[in-house]
């Protein structure tokens, strides 16, 4: 009788705490959206594309909701979806757009010199050197800088080590410092 | 906060994402089945890759990737340095068949779960994956027998997927785990714990092996150059075939479709497909830009038989 009530509860409980996959998409919809489209626009510069990637990692974590069923572990798997989708959409990219940037050397850096320190300047200086950072060393800093994540944590979002976690953030850091040179002297930070 | 934190929160603290619930709802709710067969055909904007879901980093590697990998280093048909082969469904005039792509690996990972390469998303945008992001699942097999799950959903076939589709399918995850570097040669497939008797409609007595290579292969494939390799000067290519009287055509082609180079690499005639090579292709004198190399079968029908199976890489000259 005992174990039969226990059991009983234990069900009740299990049911209060299990959301379903639709109420599950909407509350992580809210709560998250504007977040990982930002987090995606860190990685990949294009917020059209951004907006596609995250749609897609949204479809997909309502997909298997019926294996991750916490609001938590469904987060973790949206953002690791959010950067792979990115990568995968940055590499079918990339054949030609490191054409077109070759050819066309005017969409590089923008001049620092040329202008006073706009905070537009500083932004698309900001995702200008992003993009120049290998994948990794990017895909850590968005998620340490941006998400404000522990290292265990992003070593989960990327499938590595966390000694390679940081060995990525301590030269992403310095390399994106090197190419931020100029915002990051101007004035206010 | 450090300065990184609030640099990188200004770059894209203003960007007011559209409200994109109602598509996502609407996608959603397609049924499995339904969406299933969408996404295999979309493969390019839905699946994963494979650094990301398929290898994994060793504790003992250095940190951070090396030099990239040659990708024209000496291969045997099943492999090839620093690269893994995974097989993709593109089309060939005798309708759609397997075609191999190598996949570059960061030095110092290794693969795991050999199956679940097939549902990630090829290169070369020529080819897809049947096999949705999360569709196939690995479990612990042995040395003969590997052992996928598949959801219950992928027992019936979806609807609009003819029986061939369903079986290249199902030979897409053979082929790709078989070709692993101690890769087991059959496939048994699982919905639950229990062995799938019946997988996307086509019925099974059992693990299963590969089919016969010209059953299934395309005819010609491309092992190298990888798709957007940069070429600087020179470069060579090579991949395997089943052509008549051995003989391979390749051209490299600039984006006006002009043939700039061409020429003949001779392989052998045999009843499955043997490596072909180039030799070296000097480009020096090409002005920089995109080309597409081009491979093809000989078609000694001229036309009749549906003309020549091709495969083709865009590289870039510079």
């Amino acid at each position: 009788m005992l174990a039969r009530q226990t059991g009983v509860t234990a069900s009740l409980a299990a049911e209060e705490v299990t959301l379903d996959a639709d109420t599950a998409l909407e509350e992580l919809y809210a709560a998250h959206w504007r977040r990982l489209v930002r987090l995606a626009v860190l990685l990949l510069r294009d917020q059209g594309a951004a907006e596609e990637v995250v749609q897609d990692a949204f479809v997909a974590m309502h997909g298997r909701w019926r294996s991750l069923r916490d609001p938590d572990k469904a987060l973790a798997y949206l953002r690791q979806t959010v950067v792979n989708r990115s990568r995968s959409a940055l590499r079918h990219r990339g054949v030609v757009e490191r054409y077109v940037a070759r050819q066309d050397p005017a969409t590089a850096l923008a001049d620092p010199a040329d202008a006073p320190a706009l905070v537009g300047d500083r932004r698309s200086a900001v995702l200008d050197a992003m993009r120049a950072l290998p994948t990794r060393q990017r895909e850590v800093l968005a998620l340490r800088h941006y998400l404000e994540l522990s290292e265990a944590e992003i070593a989960d979002a990327l499938g590595i080590s966390r000694g390679s976690v940081k060995a990525h953030a301590s030269r992403g850091s310095a390399a994106l410092r090197a190419l931020l040179a100029d915002p990051l002297q101007q004035g206010d930070l | 906060m450090d300065d990184l934190t609030t640099l990188l929160h200004e770059a894209v603290g203003t960007i007011e994402p559209t409200d994109r619930l109602a598509a996502i709802r609407e996608q959603a709710a397609r049924p499995p089945r339904a969406r299933w067969y969408a996404v295999g055909g979309a493969v390019l904007a839905t699946a994963a890759v494979i650094t990301g879901i398929a290898v994994v980093a060793q504790p003992s590697a250095g940190p951070g990737p090396g030099p990239g990998q040659d990708p024209t280093a000496v291969e045997t048909p099943e492999s090839r340095d620093g690269a893994i082969p995974v097989y993709y469904i593109g089309e060939t005039p005798q309708g759609p068949r397997l075609f191999r792509e190598f996949h570059p690996v960061p030095p110092g990972a290794s693969v795991v779960g050999g199956a679940v390469l097939a549902t990630t998303a090829p290169i070369d945008p020529d080819y897809r994956t049947s096999w949705a992001d999360g569709s196939l699942t690995s479990e612990r097999g042995d040395e003969q027998v590997a052992r996928v799950s598949i959801p219950p959903a992928l027992v019936d076939r979806p609807a609009g997927m003819s029986g061939y589709e369903a079986e290249l399918a199902i030979q897409q995850v053979v082929y790709t785990v078989s070709a692993q570097q101690g890769g087991p040669p059959r496939v048994e497939f699982l919905v639950g714990a229990k062995a799938a008797e019946q997988v996307l409609g086509v019925t099974l007595d059992g693990p299963v092996s590969r089919a016969p290579q010209l059953d299934v292969l395309a005819t010609v494939n491309i092992s190298a150059p990888d798709e957007g390799r940069e070429v600087d000067g020179h470069f060579s290519a090579n991949g395997v075939a089943s052509s008549f009287e051995g003989t391979v055509h390749w051209d490299l082609r600039n984006l006006d479709d002009e043939v700039v180079r061409d020429g003949v690499a001779q392989g052998t005639m045999e009843d499955h497909l043997t490596p072909w090579a180039t030799g070296d292709i000097d480009v020096s004198d090409l002005p920089d830009g995109l080309y597409t190399f081009e491979a093809s079968s000989d078609d000694p029908s001229g036309g009749e038989g549906g003309g020549p199976t091709v495969d083709t890489r865009v590289i870039i000259v510079r």
